[in-house]
């Protein structure tokens, strides 16, 4: 057995907190890299990955859907990808991605908090009290897998009995101009409230470029750094993405999520090198979103979504392709509850086979530690 | 229609806080006002004269040795940024807040103000000045106040001799009749009050002779400072042939009783509890009340929580930034660790707290001019201040708010005064942190 120190200060500095003492790691059977990203405020699986060889979905989006003739770009002839994941195309094409569609936990309510929290316990109809990735920790081999949580705060989906580590970025989550559509709706009955916001604004739009420019170069900083510690001795990171509720200007409010989970994944696949080859990346979030747009031209909550899986491990597996259990149409009657995306698996249940994959855990200690309660059905292939 | 126990702690006090049981009514908040210590334990070890003392010889007394001097001064600031860290947490854990935002007021009433540097002991002079007499009468205060080391620092007291006394015609020197005109102008009849130019060097010749003995840091009286002879100040003549201690004591008192003193205080009191332009009926019936019982102040704060437009105008007053962090930090009630000085040795400000206030432009205990901070709406609220407020109150969410629910937390924050619109628009943030920070943004939250 050989044992290998872990290596901490000179790899981040003074921003850890160390939750665990220090491992001594033997060398694992398998050497597997998983990372999770959460995507927080519910991403429109439809707008990202658009399913353009769906005729409904025309109809259903007007001059908001494209095809590959407007900028959108192909996958498999029947979905698309929107140009801000131009990198994740890429991979798609190497067979390092694959989209993972029409998908749900079991929850049914449509709050992003309850959403978030049975996203990242893998609960049932409530959530759990620890997180699903805590849970698969536990059935590890000692020392095998080590995860990094980068957050300010514990992430639920890692809290639990086994120790993590974590990374705080310290950075801020939203911006005032983040917050402009719920403060303009706080602020609209109060005019000396809504009279000053409105100045405030367009004070602050002068400076709107240099956010989004630090915007990116902070992600790109958190992907390296969760990146580096993969590439030592981490075999599980995770972090989260906000900024996905795009209730207003959908087309335009998307941009810059789906910019930042492009930079986030090729950050990560730069820093891993040849570690790449053994690492998926996994990007999920609470629910997709309405089918229909709104009046403000964006979408409400949902149901049905995507998962995005991508990393050199796929290759050969599930990469290059788009999974779905079963394809429900967008045509009217095909909806669930008349407005969403029908979700026709659980997105524990593809979770759940690539975990059985990555971590050779099996699949009954998946379905009733990791994933209590899921259904696993027929083996779905990831590596 | 928001309930009385929420506007009793929103309005006259700094805010609703968990676990904490607003007081019912005008009876009860009364009863808090009573109760009040009027020092809180935490303040106690604050004094002026130590302080005074320390910068007339480290600091003043080092003029040659210019490092000394410079580790003198950040010794000073490093203890006066302590101070102010321990005032603030003090008011945010006080049992008695309607007692604080009081206190509050007439500090700023009676402002002294760090811009002057031997002037910035605010802390020890609100202890000393102001505090004991918060429950007393107007008449304690305005002297306490008026002769204070502290004030007679900030408004030139302490260089101001009497032109005809022994030390005027030694030296040539003259009166300052800075702190006789903001007596007259800020703290008792007001600029409308009717005085005059005249009665503005007069009472400065009343006060001259105090100033602030440098072996002790306490107020004294230098007869040989003092001008001669009678004064007449609003129609009234003090001192004989020869000044005495006794005259500006007398002097102030009858300012005190004069009739545009009661106006001027009722009209400074109902604008911070009622309205900026307070209807004339409520002025009246505070007047009333100050010039019945002569000044003392209970029983106006009676009349005050007597009327109905006190409770029923909620919402007509925008919070300070002050009240703003206070308010918040009531409501997110954080480990009390958090709030303290961060950096034991160095003038560091914790940006939940003193830090907050200067970055929403409102730096704790450094008012620019000696009116204080303004009480009214516009000036706490436009495009910049709100923008200020705002990034603030992202911080405090992201810092203090994220593992709650946003809905719950609006609701106990902000009880009845809470809309289901608002409740509405909040739960449908996208994450947990940003409905706090919405919670907090809200009009709801910004008023009172």
């Amino acid at each position: 057995m050989i044992t290998r120190r872990t290596v901490l200060g000179g790899l981040f500095g003074c921003g850890i907190t160390v939750a665990s003492p220090k491992l001594t790691l033997a060398q694992a059977a398998t050497d597997n890299r998983l990372v999770v990203i959460i995507l927080r405020g519910a991403m429109d699986s439809l707008e990202a990955i658009q399913p353009y060889g769906d005729p409904a979905f025309h109809a259903l989006r007007g001059d908001r859907a494209r095809t590959p003739d407007n900028g959108l770009i192909d996958l498999d002839g029947h979905f698309g990808v929107r140009e801000e994941l131009a990198d994740l195309a890429a991979l798609y094409r190497k067979g390092e991605m694959a989209i993972v569609h029409s998908v749900s936990t079991p929850y049914r309510s449509r709050s992003h908090f309850e959403g978030q929290d049975i996203l990242e316990t893998g609960g049932e109809g409530r959530p759990e009290n620890d997180g699903w990735l805590n849970r698969l920790l536990t059935k590890l081999p000692e020392g095998q897998a080590t995860a990094l949580d980068v957050s300010d705060l514990p992430s639920l989906i890692l809290s639990g009995e086994a120790p993590v580590r974590s990374w705080r970025p310290n950075t801020r989550v939203s911006t005032v101009q983040e917050n402009a559509r719920w403060l303009q709706a706080l602020y609209h009955d109060d005019a000396t409230f809504s009279g000053a916001f409105a100045e405030a604004m367009a004070a602050a739009d002068d400076e709107g470029g240099s956010e989004e420019a630090d915007r990116v170069r902070g992600l790109q900083a958190l992907a390296d750094l969760a990146g580096r510690a993969l590439a030592d001795s981490s075999r599980i990171a995770v972090f989260s993405l906000p900024a996905w509720d795009t209730h207003i200007g959908q087309d335009v409010t998307i941009r810059a999520p789906l910019k930042s989970l492009n930079v986030a994944v090729t950050a990560l696949r730069d820093r891993l090198g040849p570690d790449w080859a053994r690492t998926t990346v996994v990007a999920v979030s609470e629910f997709g979103r309405t089918v229909r747009l709104n009046g403000n031209l964006g979408t409400d909550h949902g149901t049905g979504g995507a998962m995005i899986v991508a990393g050199g491990a796929i290759a050969g597996g599930a990469g290059g392709k788009v999974l779905t259990t079963r394809w429900p149409g967008l045509a009217e009657g095909n909806l669930l509850d008349d407005r969403d995306l029908m979700p026709t698996d659980d997105v524990r249940r593809y979770l759940g086979w690539l975990i059985r994959d990555m971590f050779e855990v099996s699949p009954q200690v998946v379905a009733e530690t990791v994933f209590p309660g899921v259904e696993l059905g027929s083996p779905v292939r990831f590596l | 229609m928001v309930s009385m126990p929420d506007v009793a702690a929103i309005r006259f006090g700094y805010g609703l806080s968990p676990g904490v049981v607003p007081p019912p009514g005008a009876a009860s908040l009364m009863r808090q006002l009573a109760d009040a210590e009027p020092v809180p334990e935490a303040l106690a070890g604050m004094r002026s004269p130590e302080r005074i003392l320390a910068f007339i010889r480290e600091v003043q007394g080092q003029k040659d040795n210019p490092e000394a001097q410079m580790a003198a001064r950040l010794k000073l600031t490093a203890a006066r940024t302590e101070e102010q860290h321990t005032y603030v947490t003090a008011v945010v854990e006080s049992p008695s807040p309607f007692f604080e935002r009081l206190v509050a007021f007439w500090t700023n009433h009676f402002t002294v103000s760090a811009k002057v540097p031997l002037a910035g002991w605010v802390g020890p002079y609100q202890v000393e000045a102001i505090r004991p007499h918060v429950k007393g009468s107007f008449a304690d205060m305005l002297v306490a106040t008026s002769l204070h080391p502290i004030m007679m620092y900030y408004l030139n007291q302490v260089t101001s001799i009497g032109p005809n006394s022994r030390a005027g015609r030694r030296t040539g020197r003259g009166y300052n009749e800075n702190l006789a005109r903001e007596i007259l102008e800020l703290h008792s009849l007001g600029v409308e009050g009717g005085y005059n130019q005249n009665d503005v060097v007069q009472l400065a010749l009343v006060l001259s002779g105090w100033t602030v003995a440098r072996d002790t840091g306490l107020a004294r009286f230098a007869i040989a400072a003092a001008e001669p002879g009678p004064k007449t100040v609003l129609g009234k003549t003090y001192s004989g042939p020869e000044a005495s201690p006794e005259d500006a004591e007398t002097a102030l008192r009858d300012i005190a009783r004069h009739p545009a003193t009661a106006r001027f205080v009722a009209t400074k009191l109902a604008r911070h509890f009622v309205a900026d332009d307070p209807p004339e009926q409520t002025v009246a019936a505070l007047e009333k009340a100050f010039i019945e019982h002569d000044g003392a102040l209970m029983p106006v704060y009676e009349a005050l929580v007597g009327l109905e437009e006190a409770w029923t105008a909620f919402g007509s007053k925008v919070k300070s930034p002050f009240d703003l962090v206070i308010s918040t930090l009531r409501a997110l009630d954080p480990d009390p660790a958090k709030l303290a000085d961060p950096v034991p040795d160095g003038p560091r400000d914790n940006p939940w707290t003193v830090a907050g206030m200067r970055s929403m432009l409102q730096p704790l205990w450094m008012a620019s001019q000696p009116d204080g901070w303004p009480d009214t709406n516009a000036q706490w609220l436009n495009g910049l201040m709100l923008t200020t407020r705002l990034n603030w109150l992202l911080y405090a969410a992201h810092q203090l708010g994220r593992n709650r629910d946003p809905v719950t937390f609006a609701k106990e924050t902000l009880g009845s005064s809470a809309s289901d619109e608002m409740l509405r628009v909040i739960a449908t943030a996208p994450t947990r942190e940003q409905g706090i920070f919405l919670a907090l943004a809200s009009p709801a939250f910004n008023r009172r």
